[in-house]
């Protein structure tokens, strides 16, 4: 279990204040007190609007920086003092395409993060051959990162994120810019992560619905505190709001949702013969059923 | 020691497949080295050296530039590969994911080093090597010299690349590193113009590149120049050069680690 108690990371910024003059010093608490825990098996959610402190959170836990005050244990572990040691279990996944090297294939990126692992071999490739499955990547596996559409790099990044077989695992707003369909199978497949593989997840995301459909337990931050904790029931239950009749047109991503269903039922078939990700087809929908 | 060793060959192959991945790039790190060796020998060759720094002819200049631009171009790619990785590495976000890993940090940084140097510099390294052949520096009497210097300067340049390499995550800004390297390290190293022609001045500026001791070693073994010159000396010069750069990498990489996780910067690029 991760138990991170009273945490707080203040930044120091050192302002520029003319050519000549000495630089000005502030400090910028990011994250203020805040105690969590994320058992195995679950998954945690922490909402927050933009600078709230997720992601300086999120860097805390995996031991990417250092929190300014407060103590961090991993299976009992002192994450702060032995970070390097805590490192093998645990691992970061962030929304976007960086963290891949784009030159390389998505199994060459594999290897190298698996080497840095200390993993090599048969085991490697096995793992390797496993994660690309579990991903849907197994088609493209040689093609290099950069011919990859955003989907695409987005699943590579898990099974990056996978390669060392983490017993805690850090999602970083992990749909960000996806479409409907590619978010709503990694969404299955962190789901999955959690409940098939005991896998502790932390998620960060502004998608609410998405919190909602994945989260045991919810914490809400705000300018870097916890403003707010529970499960969705005891969420809901703070105000006592009676529940809603509410009679709803079918919104426009159910529309569209149903739209782009019916036509994956009739060109998945042809697409996943075709093949590989050649280059100006987006491989997107070739492999978005891998999942 | 085995993950030691899978971490430095990791760093070897992920540079061949990302930096080194077309014929143009092996060209261009062939033609640049030997553009600058022919633009120094032909601004010498005018001149009557009349054994000054132990160069009779243009045949002891041709060996003595051989092995000073060969020593050169390997300290040199060390200091451009640790720059541009370090910033490509940022730019990617990859650096932070790397030290996210639990790998060994100076394997890391000499993995890097030593995968950049074979793969920046065995071209020119052949082309220097046919020089010395066509001198006779190299013979085949002496031919066992070969795998000593060829030694010697993978050591001396893969020590100096994993410390240029630790010192370059300090900062993004590390390009200045580059620019005070450059033209002092050509210059006060030996590479163009014997040490022993220097002023006293610029003779202990010398002292300060590891560089110095390498081409003053690997010159004597090959009886190229610099007479007078102790083989003790320099042997000592440059076995206390690479512990002071081991020391300082070991140093400079857990500053490194240290500052990083206090200010987050490794992910700014």
């Amino acid at each position: 279990m991760i138990q991170a108690e009273h945490l707080s990371k203040t930044y120091v910024l050192r302002e520029r204040n003319g050519l000549f003059r000495r630089k000005s010093r502030r400090e910028v608490p990011a994250v203020k007190d805040i105690s969590l825990t994320l058992p195995p098996g679950k998954i945690v959610g922490v909402l927050g609007v933009n600078g709230a402190g997720k992601t300086t959170t999120i860097r805390m836990l995996a031991s990417l920086i250092s929190p300014t005050s407060g103590s961090l244990t991993i299976d009992g572990m002192d994450a702060v003092k032995h970070h390097l040691q805590v490192k093998q279990q645990v691992n970061v996944i962030s929304g976007g395409e960086r963290n891949l090297y784009w030159r390389l294939t998505a199994r060459e990126n594999l290897r190298y993060f698996g080497n840095l692992y200390g993993l090599s071999g048969r085991a490697l490739e096995d793992r390797i051959h496993r994660l690309l499955a579990l991903v849907g990547l197994t088609e493209v596996q040689d093609t290099p990162v950069e011919r990859y559409s955003k989907g695409m790099k987005q699943r590579l990044q898990i099974a990056r994120g996978l390669i060392n077989d983490p017993r805690y695992l850090f999602l970083d707003e992990p749909t960000l810019g996806l479409d409907i369909l590619i978010a709503k199978d990694i969404r299955a497949l962190i789901l999955r992560l959690a409940r098939e593989r005991n896998k502790g997840i932390r998620l960060t995301t502004h998608y609410i619905q998405e919190a909602e459909e994945l989260c045991d337990f919810l914490y809400v931050l705000e300018k870097g505190t916890v403003i707010a904790q529970g499960t969705k029931e005891q969420l809901r239950s703070l105000f006592q709001r009676p529940p809603k009749l509410v009679m709803q047109e079918p919104d426009l991503e159910e529309i569209l949702m149903e739209i782009l269903r019916q036509r994956a039922g009739g060109t998945a078939e042809t697409d996943r013969a075709a093949g590989s990700a050649a280059p100006g087809v987006s491989p997107e929908e070739k492999t978005g059923g891998g999942l | 020691m085995k993950n030691i060793w899978l971490v430095m060959k990791a760093e070897i192959v992920k540079q061949r497949r990302h930096d080194y991945h077309s014929y143009f790039v092996w060209f261009s790190l062939l033609l640049w080295p030997v553009l600058g060796f022919l633009e120094v020998y032909y601004t010498y060759q005018p001149f009557s050296f009349a054994g000054r720094g132990g160069i009779q002819d243009s045949q002891d200049l041709l060996a003595f530039l051989g092995t000073g631009y060969m020593g050169y171009t390997c300290f040199w790619s060390m200091v451009q590969n640790a720059w541009s990785m370090s910033w490509e590495e940022r730019q990617g976000g990859t650096l932070e994911m790397a030290f996210l890993t639990p790998a060994n940090r100076l394997a890391m940084h000499y993995g890097k080093a030593l995968g950049a140097l074979i793969q920046e510099v065995w071209m020119f390294c052949c082309f220097c090597l046919f020089i010395l052949f066509r001198t006779d520096t190299l013979r085949w009497d002496n031919l066992l010299l070969l795998p000593v210097f060829l030694g010697l300067l993978l050591l001396a340049s893969t020590v100096w690349g994993g410390m240029v390499g630790a010192l370059c995550l300090f900062s993004r800004d590390s390009s200045l590193i580059m620019d005070f390297l450059e033209t002092p390290m050509n210059l006060f190293s030996g590479t163009r113009i014997p040490v022993s022609s220097f002023p006293l001045w610029a003779r202990a500026l010398s002292l300060l590149f590891p560089l110095t001791y390498c081409l003053q070693l690997i010159r004597m073994l090959l009886h190229i120049g610099e007479p007078g010159s102790q083989m003790l000396s320099s042997f000592l010069g440059l076995g206390l050069c690479m512990a002071a750069m081991i020391g300082i990498t070991v140093w400079v990489t857990r500053r490194v680690e240290r500052h990083n996780r206090e200010t987050g910067e490794l992910n700014f690029f």
